[in-house]
């Protein structure tokens, strides 16, 4: 039993490698890009839809909904990062109930990746919006004291974002594993049943986090700037 | 080790591959798909409510000038019903009167066919009696009748007023021979009493023609160039087909009145 399918290497030349959670990752980028491919490059403007395209709408229609929601209503630059984030650990987690398939989300280094592009996402959203000072000063506020705790702040819920999302998609599959060995027939069903619904809302969370880490960026940027100026 | 920093690497240049793909082939036409439509389902609901209100306004307009337009016909439909009514009335009014002119004129036309109807048959029935008359006396005519004829003749001559009597002897004195007319063929004893009267009553000797003629019916007559002394039945008979055609025409004149 491995723990993670970055330890199953499929093909290494030097430091360069490809191991499960790369390949796995390929395919489901593979499945996003080409079915939104498929379905998009015949759009439908009219009242009647064909019924692919209407999933789709639905499903950028939700998360669009959610951003708004959560980042305010001019915050449609920051859908395809956070739809992304969404689709790509839902696909990765729905995945999983297909045998011999290793979802990439349960590879820590997948669910790091995700979190530093989280990380690296926030500040630049926040300094695209008011740029690098008014920024960097806000980790020194409410007072320069509070500097450590908000850098500190920032790498550990990077940090949680990346290990909640590895722990459970790890953890559920390992937990699979195990009762496959003890109780092979009822329960692995029920757990993989239980597997998907907590990939789906894994995928929620992680989304919305990073929605509300940009949003939270964001609002103190404007905060910050209207209280300077009042 | 659970963390391998080249697959943390490669899985971050993955995602953002990925997010780069996803907004190229997903998102951007997706939304703009959405956005279009919803752009459209907005120009529509507005082309909509334009044409709607438009509608309504050429309702209300329709409704005013179907309203406009009852108003008119109920007006042009009494009026109608007037002039109608009015024709009618005249019409009646001309019937009437015509058919009073007509029933008048008929009445007219039947008194007048029943005038000349009963003028007819009062003619018809005046001209038999009289012919019925003359025929009968036709038939009794005779010697005896002549003679009683004769007597009566003789008595006018006799009584006649003085200035017919005078004018008598003057063409008695004239010389010239006078004419006696009978309605049958003269027995030689009326011959005889009629020169032996003349010779009596004016003293002269006369020659008389004796002559036969059926216009008399039963008579006498006296007649010289220029005058006529006569006794007659077809005189009476005369007398009598005049008397009815004037009590004819006097009904006649007072049922016209």
């Amino acid at each position: 039993m491995e723990l993670s399918p970055d330890t199953a290497i499929i093909y290494q030349w030097g430091v360069v490698k490809i191991n499960a959670t790369i390949l796995y990752t390929w395919l489901v980028m593979a499945a996003l890009v080409l079915g939104s491919w498929l379905v998009t490059r015949h759009l439908h403007g009219g009242p009647k839809i064909p019924r692919w395209q209407h999933v789709l709408e639905i499903l950028v229609t939700f998360m669009r909904d959610q951003v708004h929601q959560t980042a305010g209503r001019n915050s449609d630059k920051y859908v395809p990062f956070v739809a992304s984030l969404f689709l790509f650990i839902g696909l990765s987690n729905l995945l999983a109930i297909v045998p011999g398939y290793a979802p990439p989300t349960g590879s820590l280094s997948t669910a790091t990746a995700l979190a530093l592009c989280v990380f690296v996402a926030v500040p630049v959203y926040g300094i695209q919006k008011t740029g690098l000072g008014p920024y960097l000063k806000n980790y020194a506020r409410p007072t320069p004291f509070m500097l450590p705790f908000n850098i500190v702040g920032e790498l550990s819920r990077t940090l949680a974002l990346a290990v909640r999302l590895f722990g459970n998609v790890m953890s559920g599959n390992m937990i699979g594993a195990i009762l496959l060995v003890i109780a092979p027939l009822f329960f692995p069903i029920l757990l993989q049943i239980l597997g998907l619904l907590t990939g789906i809302i894994q995928a929620y969370i992680f989304a919305i986090l990073a929605t509300v880490y940009i949003a939270a960026a964001i609002q103190m940027q404007e905060d910050a700037v209207k209280g300077k100026t009042t | 080790m659970l963390l391998d920093w080249f697959t943390v690497a490669a899985q971050t240049v993955n995602f953002l591959v990925l997010v780069y793909l996803l907004k190229r082939f997903l998102y951007g036409p997706i939304i703009k798909a959405i956005d279009e439509r919803e752009k459209r389902i907005h120009s529509r609901l507005a082309q909509a409510d334009t044409k709607m209100k438009e509608a309504e306004q050429k309702a209300s307009a329709l409704d005013a000038e179907r309203a406009a337009f009852d108003d008119q016909q109920q007006e042009m439909f009494a009026k109608a019903k007037k002039n109608a009514e009015k024709l009618e009335n005249e019409l009646v009014v001309q019937a009437k009167a015509g058919a009073a002119a007509a029933k008048t004129k008929w009445l007219q036309a039947l008194d007048q066919e029943k005038v000349r109807f009963l003028r007819e048959i009062r003619q018809r029935a005046g001209a038999g009696v009289v012919k019925v008359v003359e025929r009968i006396l036709q038939d009794m005519a005779g010697e005896e009748l002549e003679e009683m004829i004769l007597d009566r003749f003789l008595d006018r001559v006799r009584t006649m007023p003085p200035d017919e009597k005078k004018k008598l002897e003057d063409i008695i004195a004239r010389g010239e021979d006078l004419v006696v007319r009978f309605s049958i063929e003269a027995p030689q004893y009326l011959a005889k009493r009629i020169s032996s009267f003349f010779q009596t009553e004016f003293s002269v000797s006369k020659n008389f023609v004796f002559e036969k003629t059926e216009d008399l019916v039963a008579g006498i007559e006296l007649i010289s160039q220029d005058h006529k002394v006569s006794f007659s039945i077809a005189d009476y008979l005369e007398q009598l087909y005049k008397e009815l055609d004037l009590v004819v025409a006097q009904k006649e004149l007072t049922h016209a009145g």
